[in-house]
């Protein structure tokens, strides 16, 4: 219960100096900040050593020679980074082969994963086929026609005096207000997330406060 | 300008005229002599026997100046040659000073400007002239002025959420209904992957859904595969076990199964979406958990070999990339073979109409927001205080955003009086 208590006061306490930022910068926002950072950073640290370091020196100490393959080559893939620790020059390179190693299957991860899951499905679900439904018909006409009209307003190479380079401007203006449309519906979107978080903290705050007087 | 000697064509105006053939002509030798020893060999200053003198190499006869066709450069050239070969002092031609060059009025200026300023010395930084005090407002700051205005909105509409009882009916989402069906549907012989890719900024949002969503599913006793590849979301797991053991859930491995932190991102998901049997072999404590009792089917009846033989998996996404991800990696997987799995993802409002594409796909759902929570929660025919509960919050939820607007516009209407008021000025 006391544990509770504490927890709930440091709680409040950090919102508010966070919610003193509304004033201008300030130390105490600074110190918050700062905390926020360094917390998040000690928790990714002891997450990675819980979870991920440790059970595996674990198993390469005690297990069978089937560990020393699941674990000792990430290991060892993991101490080729350290190197780059001193800044040394000569022995850096060696880092390269664990970096070379992340970066070529997140990237043939990321290009096959993106082309599957959302190219094709994205192109499939802007053609989709016309049903009997006025409504729906003229729901898939728009979405054709403001796809079409958004991808014109990248299209830069188009010959400026030509009549194609014309029309194509022309659907370019458009599509340029459809984005700008769709980024200002993002925005209400990211307002509404942001006001509730603001809500949810000052539930927070009443609900401390108000358990301190017994109400 | 008088025409110079013959000799002269090809030269600059201010060398013409200038005796530059002088030294030769002037020592009376002709340029068919044969030139002396050069200077730069030691020994021909000394008096040597015949054996050890060396015969200068002939040089090769030179033309006539007067015949050769030479720039003035290649003269210029042979003089200077010939004075070294002389070693006679020669007094040089005086040449007549090019004309100095024709200067504008503004350069003439520029340049005693220059003068001036180079004889002067730095003179001393003047003070600078105070600074004008503005009014309060300006002191202060619209914008923050505003700020401070609608905090102070906000913390009275969210004590006293009846002073608009116009806004308290619960919100109607219908898209959460086809979630709700899902989750509805499901039973104790049932095992849901629960995803945790969020972390404590999105509190406000994702943990009413997380009671609402998953409050269901510990209420009809599903049982549960918890998994992150986000350290804040491993964090936020781990506040789930008081809530599964406080409802009776049986321990890690049979009611439930906490798999903890996955690094690697999409390599994780890839590895989750592809062979599941993976994930499994390390627990959030190290612990190989493809023998244990729930991923065996003990009580199930359904053992756990691959994604498909999962009832559901249920996302609680705070960014488009984790959204993303899982779509990319998972989502596919699932899909595929005799028993397709849907996917329900939990989002915040701000990213539920970035992945409105991903939504589309068949066997995808998505709850989104405060909103969606109270919608959610209200399909589910709580109690009467709960039902009490959720129109505060959706009451205070709907003044907020009204306060907001009501603020936008009173800032836009001062800005622009400031703008008016500047121009008459």
């Amino acid at each position: 219960m006391t544990q509770d208590i504490v927890v709930n006061i440091v709680a409040v306490l950090l919102t508010l100096m966070v919610l003193s930022r509304v004033a201008g910068d300030n130390p105490l926002f600074r110190i918050a900040q700062y905390l926020f950072v360094g917390t998040s950073l000690g928790l990714a640290f002891v997450v990675a050593y819980h979870q991920v370091l440790r059970p595996a020196a674990l198993a390469l100490i005690n297990d069978s020679t089937s560990a020393l393959w699941l674990y000792g080559v990430p290991f060892l893939l993991g101490a080729l980074l350290l190197p780059r620790i001193t800044g040394e020059q000569r022995l850096s390179w060696l880092a390269n082969i664990p970096l070379a190693l992340v970066f070529g299957v997140g990237g043939a991860l990321a290009i096959g994963g993106a082309i599957i899951g959302t190219l094709l499905p994205q192109i499939r679900d802007t053609a989709r086929p016309l049903s009997e439904g006025a409504g729906e018909i003229a729901g898939v006409m728009v979405l054709v026609i403001g796809t079409v009209l958004t991808l014109a307003s990248f299209y830069y190479t188009a010959p400026p005096e030509s009549r194609s380079g014309r029309i194509i401007r022309g659907a370019a203006t458009i599509g340029h207000w459809l984005i700008m449309v769709a980024f200002g519906f993002f925005f209400a979107s990211a307002l509404q997330s942001y006001l509730s978080a603001l809500v949810e903290r000052v539930n927070f705050i009443l609900a401390t406060v108000r358990s301190f007087f017994g109400v | 300008m008088p025409a110079g000697p013959p000799g002269d064509a090809g030269l600059p105006d201010w060398l013409r005229g200038a005796d530059v053939a002088a030294p030769d002509m002037r020592d009376g030798q002709a340029q068919t002599t044969k030139a002396p020893t050069p200077s730069s060999d030691l020994l021909s200053g000394m008096d040597l026997p015949e054996w050890l003198r060396v015969e200068p190499e002939p040089k090769p006869e030179t033309a006539p100046v007067g015949a050769r066709d030479l720039d003035w450069l290649t003269r210029l050239g042979g003089v200077a040659e010939d004075e070294a070969g002389v070693g006679a002092p020669i007094t040089a031609p005086k040449l007549t000073p090019p004309p100095a060059p024709q200067r504008s009025e503004e350069q003439i200026k520029a340049l005693s400007l220059l003068s001036r300023l180079a004889a002067e010395p730095i003179p001393p930084a003047a003070p600078l002239p105070a600074a004008e005090q503005g009014s309060a407002l300006q002191r202060i700051g619209v914008e923050r002025l505003l700020s401070i205005i609608l905090l102070m909105l906000v913390i009275i509409a969210v004590m006293f959420p009846g002073i608009a009882p116009f806004l308290a009916t619960p919100p109607v989402v219908p898209a959460v209904s086809e979630a709700y069906e899902q989750i509805t549907s499901l039973g104790a012989n049932d095992v849901v992957l629960i995803g945790y890719e969020w972390d404590a900024r999105r509190v406000g949002e994702l943990r009413p859904l997380e009671q609402a969503v998953i409050g269901q599913l510990i209420a009809q006793d599903v049982k549960l595969v918890l998994v992150s590849t986000d350290p804040q979301g491993t964090l936020l797991q781990f506040d789930l076990l008081d809530t599964l053991r406080n409802a009776g859930y049986r321990q890690q491995g049979e009611g439930y199964l906490l798999l903890g932190y996955k690094p690697g991102g999409e390599i994780a998901l890839r590895a989750l979406g592809r062979d599941f049997q993976t994930v499994l072999r390390s627990d959030y404590r190290g612990d190989d958990a493809t023998g244990s009792a729930l991923i065996a089917g003990i009580d199930t009846g359904r053992p756990i070999a691959r994604l498909n033989d999962l009832s559901l998996i249920l996302v609680l996404a705070d960014d488009t990339p984790d959204v993303q991800g899982w779509m990319e990696q998972v989502y596919p997987q699932a899909q595929t073979g005799d028993r397709p799995v849907s996917l329900v993802f939990l989002l915040p409002e701000e990213t539920a109409p970035i992945v409105q594409p991903y939504m589309r796909q068949p066997g995808v759902a998505a709850v989104a927001g405060q909103r969606g929570a109270l919608a959610y929660a209200a399909l589910r025919q709580g109690s009467g205080a709960a039902e009490a509960g959720a129109a505060d919050v959706a009451t205070q939820q709907r003044l907020t955003i009204l306060l907001f607007v009501v603020v936008l516009i009173f800032g836009l209407a001062i800005s622009g009086i400031d703008v008016v008021r500047r121009r008459r000025l």
